[in-house]
């Protein structure tokens, strides 16, 4: 490795130290309905359940945050990410969004597009939308396989002209408004993979400029369908693209999950951290508190409905600000970068504490 | 007190640890600015974020430094 790298990974390292120590509160997720209009291959859901699942009523979610969350942070500095099942399956969405813009909260979605009308798009933006990530994961066959929904190209390719539309025109006429921040997210799989340059294409030519590619985890459904989830020699062909696509000054990136050894500072803007608990919440459908809305619930840290969000906050989530429990683990225990990975994302973790998968081991057997 | 100085520390780090990796420059996760707050009559000048941020998986993206 790299000393350069090295020394960086070193200071991360002391950086993330102080972070658990201050965790701020920056990004926090609202899983606001289960419901969705499509039936993803790869979902971490299950839609039998879902249907069945209300969705959390407004009043009690914005209770938390009157009471729980604005006492205590600059709204302006939390970004509330509305998540799902697919936001735009609640009716009162932008009432949702108004509300949360009065209090000074920018928020923002994930959305596969389909139900992303004009009219929704500019109904959203008037509440305070401020960013936006639609996903797309191939070309029209294969995007259509994986969501299992005849229309989910169509209407991810309109949701994503519409934004690149909406902030072109922002550039033109040199107006005030801010442009949404905005990017597509691809789950890469066996069937995509070799199209990755052909999909570059497709996203660039709709005006996409920031385009972010996974790997699909195995967990929920995807697990059960190993086309899904890459080969090893696969997941280095994707780090292999997107370090050329970056080099060629396109900004490709990786998620967030995963240290990477050699390909650290190459494939991301930011060094490996899992901020999960650290700079992370999220309020799930049934009230619980976590970070990240795919983490299992054993590592939920309580209720809304019965506890006191920011004490949780504050006082709770110690497996995530210390991940020393994670050094037990296989393969983690005798691993010599655990320094800098400390076990990989929560949500790979399975509700034992064992890990699902080790990227950097994944590199290294291609290697 | 600690806060502030632990704050300004990270700053550093982040900026160093950043630039020694060579990783794009980290741009700031989107905020509200204050002015569009009803209720906020300070009309404080908005602030880049000191820290550089991950953006999570199914979470928002690190696209644009929404201040200007
Ligand atoms: S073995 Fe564990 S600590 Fe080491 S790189 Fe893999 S996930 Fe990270
Ligand atoms: S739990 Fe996973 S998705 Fe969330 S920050 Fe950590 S690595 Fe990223």
């Amino acid at each position: 490795m790299r000393l350069r790298l090295k020394i960086a990974l070193w200071l991360e390292r002391w950086r993330r130290h102080n972070l658990k120590e201050l965790h701020p509160l920056r990004q926090l997720f609202w899983e606001s309905t289960l419901r969705c209009n499509v039936h993803c291959l790869h979902c971490g859901s299950d839609c039998i359940a879902s249907i069945e699942t209300p969705d959390m009523p407004e009043e009690d979610f914005l209770k938390v945050i009157d009471t729980e969350v604005t006492p205590h942070v600059d709204p302006h500095e939390v970004m509330i990410v509305i998540s799902g099942g697919e936001p735009l399956m609640r009716k009162d969405l932008a009432e949702v969004g108004r509300a949360l813009k009065q209090r000074g909260y920018p928020w923002g979605m994930v959305t596969n597009g389909l139900a992303l009308t004009e009219k929704k798009f500019h109904e959203l933006l008037d509440a305070g939308l401020r960013s936006i990530t639609v996903s797309c994961d191939g070309l029209e066959a294969d995007h259509v396989w994986l969501r299992q929904h005849p229309l989910a190209f169509e209407g991810a390719t309109r949701a994503i002209k519409l934004i690149a539309e909406y902030n072109q025109s922002i550039v033109n006429r040199k107006s005030s408004n801010r442009p949404l921040a905005w990017d597509v997210v691809t789950c890469v799989n066996q069937r995509t993979i070799d199209h990755l340059p052909a999909i570059r294409e497709m996203l660039w030519d709709l005006g996409v400029r920031d385009w972010r590619v996974f790997g699909i985890d195995p967990m929920g459904r995807a697990a059960e369908n190993p086309e899904l989830i890459l080969t090893d020699a696969q997941f280095k062909q994707l780090m292999d693209y997107i370090v050329s696509e970056r080099e060629a000054g396109r900004h490709v990136s990786y998620s967030c999950e995963g240290y990477l050894g050699d390909y650290e500072g190459r494939v991301r803007d930011h060094l490996y951290q899992c901020a999960a608990g650290i700079s992370v919440a999220s309020i799930l459908i049934d009230g619980s508190i976590s970070a990240c809305t795919s983490i299992r619930g054993k590592y939920y840290q309580g209720n809304i409905y019965k506890d006191s969000f920011w004490s949780v906050w504050e006082n709770g989530f110690k497996p995530y600000r210390d991940r020393s429990w994670m050094r037990q683990t296989e393969p983690c225990k005798d691993c010599k970068a655990f320094s800098f990975c400390e076990g990989n994302g929560m949500h790979l973790r399975r509700e034992d504490g064992s890990l699902m998968l080790c990227h950097l081991k994944r590199l290294q057997v291609t290697d | 007190m600690k806060k502030k100085a632990l704050l300004r520390i990270n700053v550093l780090l982040g900026a160093a640890s950043l630039a020694l990796a060579g990783c794009h420059s980290s741009k700031p996760v989107p905020q509200t600015p204050k002015d569009e707050n009803p209720s906020d009559t300070t009309n404080v000048q908005p602030v880049v974020k000191p820290d550089h941020e991950v953006f999570v998986k199914y979470g928002i993206p690190p696209t644009f430094n929404l201040y200007e």
